[in-house]
């Protein structure tokens, strides 16, 4: 049904109604926000890659083959402007600190849960881009393995390797810190 | 012992997708494995911490920031439509005539690309995208061998900005860099025997339509846009371009922008 009313919309967009697309821009603007958050770890380069993705997403939307996905298209474009940015700034593995993540806790876990938080952004920013791909695709975006691998063009084997190597060095950076969940 | 078939195990386990004897299976050799249940436990745990990390907002004006630099337009209904589509229309709707444009643009295009490879100019970091292509030229984000030579400020009620010249030795470049609230027209008008335009590139900003002919470049634009107009000169002193702002068929703005060469004379 999701995948049916993206294909109208483009289709509507392609034939002239700009309303089409503003619809799209709401509907994928948050999760392209955050994927592009979790990727860069800057608010504003985030907003930057994702005015840029949907430029390009309108621009090239008559490439579009509405055979597939909208959203694994649209995603790709987000994850493809999310790596070229981290190659361009070369901060691929350095990124600054303080970003403030919101962590759902109670009132009396609030602080056990910002400081966690931290700890949890730290080290998800210090696995290798491919991990940290599906890593944030799978527990920030719910995608199941086969979504995982429409976006990222890789196989379902590849993706669970990548995913349970990543949840594995995920494990072992947060207990040599001495986080326990 | 903790092997790959393990962790594939507790992997899926916890992603919900083992079937119920398999899950049943796995939980009886927790039941029977401490160091099996332990590691289990402790993935539960770190999976567990990372889901608990909230997506954060985008900021409030992301969508509207995001609306206002889409280049609407580029997809239209094939049917006559009103005011300035005329060109898209006579574009669209003939086809002898486009197809002979396509051909000229083509060789246009190939003496740009040709004429920057000559030039050998530089290809900056990270080299060329094409995904980043848009307009009829590729802008090299490099001044090296060119110099700003003249430069105006354009602080009006309607419009502001500023237009500046960039030479080297064979080419001019005319950034155009204004924002208006509405819609505007810019015109660089040349004496056709000094300089020809050559190509441009848009940056930021809806994308209207160019307007080039012998002696002039006109574009259309509403709301922040900035271009690099290209143009080759066809020899060392020439005389001044002038740059023309309308906003409703009213002048704003007449300034001449006077290359280094004609004010040496």
């Amino acid at each position: 049904m999701k995948a049916q009313n993206d294909a109208i919309l483009v289709d509507e967009c392609l034939k002239g109604d700009n309303r089409a697309f503003e619809t799209i821009v709401r509907k994928y603007e948050k999760p392209i926000y955050n994927l592009a958050f979790r990727m860069v770890r800057d608010p504003d380069d985030a907003a930057d890659i994702t005015q840029t993705v949907f430029v390009k997403a309108y621009e090239k939307l008559d490439s579009y083959n509405p055979a597939h996905q909208f959203f694994s298209w649209v995603y790709r474009m987000a994850v493809n402007e999310s790596i070229n940015f981290c190659k361009r700034k070369k901060r691929m593995d350095t990124y600054e600190s303080g970003i403030t993540f919101v962590v759902k806790a109670t009132p009396e876990r609030d602080f056990r849960a910002a400081e966690l938080s931290e700890f949890i952004g730290d080290a998800i920013s210090q696995l290798k881009i491919d991990y940290r791909l599906v890593l944030v695709l799978k527990h920030y975006h719910d995608f199941s393995y086969q979504e995982i691998g429409e976006v990222l063009q890789i196989d379902e084997k590849t993706v669970k390797s990548r995913l349970y190597t990543a949840r594995q060095q995920l494990k072992e950076i947060l207990e040599k810190e001495g986080i326990r969940g | 012992m903790i092997g790959p078939e393990f962790v594939e195990q507790a992997n899926k386990e916890l992603d919900g997708v083992l079937s119920r004897p398999e899950s049943e299976r796995f939980h009886r050799l927790l039941a029977t494995d401490a160091e099996a249940a332990k590691y289990f436990e402790s993935l539960r745990a770190t999976l567990a911490a990372v889901d608990a990390v909230e997506e954060p907002d985008p900021p409030a004006q992301l969508e509207s920031r995001i609306l206002g630099a889409i280049p609407w337009g580029q997809h239209r209904p094939h049917s006559p439509a009103r005011g300035r589509a005329t060109f898209r229309t006579w574009w669209i709707f003939t086809p002898k005539l486009r197809y002979a444009v396509t051909f000229l643009f083509g060789v246009l295009f190939g003496l740009i690309v040709y004429t920057s490879i000559v030039y050998n100019t530089d290809q900056g970091p990270g080299g060329l995208d094409d995904s980043d292509f848009y307009g009829t030229m590729r802008y090299i984000n490099n001044t090296d061998g060119f110099q700003e030579t003249h430069s105006v400020g354009v602080n009006l009620d309607q419009v502001t900005g500023h237009v500046r010249l960039h030479e080297a030795d064979r080419v001019l470049l005319a950034e155009v860099s204004l924002e208006s609230a509405g819609e505007i027209e810019w015109v660089l008008q040349y004496d056709e025997s000094d300089v020809s335009f050559e190509g441009f590139r848009q940056f930021e900003g809806r994308a209207g339509d160019v307007h080039a002919k012998g002696t002039e470049t006109r574009i259309y634009q509403t709301g922040e846009a900035r271009y690099m107009l290209f143009f080759s000169r066809k020899h060392h002193k020439i005389t001044p371009i002038t740059i023309k702002i309308f906003s409703a068929d009213q002048l704003l703005l007449e300034q001449p922008l006077t290359p280094s060469a004609a004010r040496e004379q």
